[in-house]
């Protein structure tokens, strides 16, 4: 855990020393994107750190597998998917 | 990023080739011929036809409207909330997109060289440098495609060819077995990734300078055959060389280079084989990070396209590290779920947009 918080950290941090010159003079529109990103960046580091399965994008990807599972049963009848 | 940078028909080919083939060179020939055996080739080729068809509808689409990307036509011929509607799904998929190839190099490496590094240690040094090179621009990536072309298909060309005497052509028969069902499995899932995926360049594709314009199907055309020809190569090696194997033994071409042996003076080159092919990767992965910049800036209506790249690159890190790591559900997302969800979020907005032009573009010549 210290060493993805560690890495984390560093990381932010080279971010924000590289983009905070950047986001000083950008236009609202702009800095409100970069907070959203920023919001959905700490959802996920703090996912990544914690080794908590929270939801994420696979959950909704997840949601097509039974479909998907559909499909190739349609393609190749003598398969079986568990 | 600074000014609006252009490139030649060629350049764009080349990067489209090194797209298509930067990954799928390594990861599709065990999946392929595990579902369809010695029947991989056919379901390259029928997925090859799917590839020419999507192709077709993206240089339409092109013709329709030169200088506009994707969401700038979407917007023209749908309306802004629709574009919102039908492009979103494209934006997430893009960003796992991302994550997908960087978590695909991070298996490689810990499967193969780096056994004890952990695997975001691998992954944060591949998205710096793939951030670094997004930043660089598409002028810049597009002259470095010429040379990491050349690399990488050198080293395929030089692995195919030392492999030579290891080559059992009658691994090649039966060639259906167990019927047409296997290949058309493995057709889908050769569909899924890579050809679907060419769709994105949607995005990218009006950088092209002016004069090169009359050019661009052609270049795109003959990248596509060259893809496939030696995704074909690659495969049919493959099942030569490794028989019933094939299908068991993750990255083939890694696999193919590990069995090199020449006098005693060439041999374990497999290391050097596969940093060139990790060239592939990230080259895809570096593209696909630049034209998903160029896409949400677009989308949102952005001033500083520079300003999202660095928060932007580190999302798609924290994606590759949370979603999927194991490898066992990667496999099941890649194999089974990828095609049905790039055929939703990627084919289904380009198709829509290719009817509604051509029905529309119809209808004002009827009226006139």
């Amino acid at each position: 855990m210290f060493g993805r918080l560690l890495c984390v950290l560093v990381l932010a941090a080279a971010m924000l020393i590289c983009d905070i010159p950047k986001f000083k003079i950008a236009a609202p529109r702009d800095r409100v994107v970069y907070g959203a990103l920023f919001v959905v960046l700490a959802y996920l580091s703090f996912l990544f750190i914690s080794s908590i399965h929270g939801p994420n994008v696979d959950s909704v990807f997840n949601l097509l597998a039974a479909p998907a599972k559909q499909i190739i049963q349609w393609l190749d009848p003598a398969k079986s998917l568990s | 990023m600074r000014k609006q940078e252009r490139i030649s028909s060629v350049q764009m080919s080349m990067l489209f080739l090194i797209f298509m083939t930067g990954s799928s060179i390594v990861i599709i020939p065990a999946p392929l011929t595990g579902m369809a055996g010695n029947g991989a080739w056919i379901s390259l080729l029928i997925a090859y036809t799917l590839g020419m068809l999507l192709m077709t509808a993206l240089l339409y689409l092109y013709r329709q409207f030169p200088d506009k990307s994707i969401v700038e036509y979407s917007r023209i011929t749908l309306g802004n909330g629709l574009t919102m509607i039908i492009l979103l799904p494209f934006t997430f998929v893009m960003f796992w997109n991302v994550a997908g190839i960087v978590i695909e190099i991070g298996t490689f490496f810990k499967s193969t060289m780096l056994k004890e590094t952990p695997t975001y240690a691998v992954s944060t040094l591949f998205f710096i440098t793939i951030a670094l090179s997004a930043l660089a621009g598409i002028e810049v990536m597009a002259r470095m495609a010429a040379v990491l072309l050349a690399l990488m298909f050198g080293c395929i060309i030089l692995v195919l060819a030392l492999v030579g005497p290891l080559y059992h052509p009658e691994y090649l028969l039966p060639v259906l077995p167990d019927g047409i069902g296997p290949v058309l499995h493995a057709a889908y899932i050769a569909y899924g990734f890579p050809y679907s995926e060419l769709v994105i360049f949607a995005v990218i594709l009006p950088l092209i300078k002016m004069k090169d314009k009359s050019k661009v199907g052609k270049h795109m055309y003959l990248a596509l055959i060259v893809n496939t020809l030696t995704t074909l190569a690659s495969v049919i090696c493959s099942i030569m060389v490794l028989g019933p194997l094939s299908g068991d033994l993750k990255y083939s071409l890694y696999q193919l280079a590990r069995l090199i042996f020449v006098q005693e003076v060439i041999e374990r080159i497999e290391s050097v084989i596969g940093f060139s092919l990790i060239v592939g990767f990230y080259f895809k992965a570096s593209l696909l990070l630049l034209i998903l910049i160029k896409f949400l800036a677009q989308l949102l209506r952005l001033n500083s396209e520079r300003l999202l790249v660095f928060p932007v690159a580190f999302i798609c890190l924290m994606l590759s590290l949370t979603t999927y790591t194991n490898e066992a559900d990667l496999e099941e997302v890649v194999n089974i779920t990828w095609p049905l969800l790039n055929n939703i979020a990627y084919v289904f907005p380009m198709l829509l947009l290719a009817f509604v032009a051509f029905m529309r573009k119809h209808s004002k010549r009827g009226k006139s």
